[in-house]
């Protein structure tokens, strides 16, 4: 009988693994790795301005993207989820540029 | 049998709230950076980025976190093949290393105390406290939440009929490593 909480089956493999343990260390050295030329670059003499802000913003959205995608499995969650979770960060994204904006501070902020 | 926490779409209600929450906490940390890099110059005289920060060891602090992430994946992977032992391992090694990062921000906030950089010196200095300091709060929540639940792996075993806790931990705890992967490349990287 139906009640207001029906009892269900949970779907196994709606929260099974897609990788493996050794996926996941792979993953984990491709993010050190990343991180050790975030810090690596920033030493590098004569390798600044726009060019040095560019590459830690796209070796940082890399790092993001990744943990968000594999570790968080967000890749592989239905297209609500994904939804809630990047109009969040768009949100975020407008939040930082209309307050940058607004303090007409946005291109002296890098 | 397990209880239903299905949405009406047929979306697990725990995971979807876990996103949402998610979700907003992105716009939180998004007002806090947004607020710091609005500050960073004002220093009022004190001491500012370029003076205090000492990357190779915040390096080593983010590589401790994002190892923490690797740590809280592979419990995660233990707790879908239900290898309770691998589960423990990886629970308290992951609250360990958020220790360490916890000790770590400890004795970076008291190396810059002692530089003079207060809450109150400057707006830069409040700023960086409130967004550095909101960060390592919610590291601390999450050793206090992978401490329960290894209590409880210990104690009762961690299964998935016994709800998806342990996802919605590993969930939270990977969020607290992508919030600071922005936090580094922004607020220390892009300062010095």
């Amino acid at each position: 009988m139906a009640t207001e909480s029906t009892a269900v089956e949970t779907t196994e493999e709606e929260h099974a693994d897609h990788l493996s343990p050794a996926n996941y260390w792979m993953i984990a050295l491709f993010l050190a790795i990343v991180t050790a030329v975030e810090v690596a670059i920033t030493y590098i003499p004569g390798y600044d301005g726009a060019l040095l802000v560019t590459s830690l913003i796209v070796l940082g959205i890399v790092k993001f993207l990744t943990v968000v995608a594999f570790f968080m499995h967000l890749k592989y969650e239905p297209f609500t989820m994904n939804f809630m979770f990047y109009f969040g960060l768009l949100g975020a994204l407008a939040l930082f540029i209309a307050v940058l904006l607004s303090f007409r501070a946005l291109f002296d902020t890098f | 049998m397990a209880v239903a926490h299905t949405t009406s779409g047929g979306l697990d209600i725990r995971k979807t709230a876990m996103w949402s929450f998610l979700a907003s906490e992105l716009m939180f940390f998004g007002a806090l950076i947004s607020t710091f890099l609005l500050y960073r110059g004002r220093t009022n005289g004190g001491p500012d980025a370029e003076e205090l920060f000492d990357i190779p060891f915040t390096s080593v602090s983010s590589f401790v976190l994002l190892m923490s992430s690797l740590t809280m994946v592979l419990a995660h992977n233990a707790w879908e093949r239900n290898d309770q032992r691998q589960l423990r391992l990886w629970l308290l090694s992951t609250a360990g290393l958020g220790l360490v990062f916890l000790g770590g921000q400890f004795y970076e906030f008291s190396t810059f105390v002692h530089e003079g950089l207060k809450l109150d010196t400057s707006p830069f200095g409040s700023s960086f406290y409130m967004l550095t300091g909101f960060h390592g709060a919610h590291v601390a929540v999450g050793v206090l939440m992978l401490s329960a639940m290894s209590i409880l792996s210990f104690r009762v075993g961690l299964t998935k009929s016994r709800g998806m806790n342990v996802e919605l931990v590993a969930l939270y705890w990977h969020f607290v490593d992508i919030v600071w992967i922005v936090i580094f490349t922004v607020v220390y990287l892009l300062q010095v």
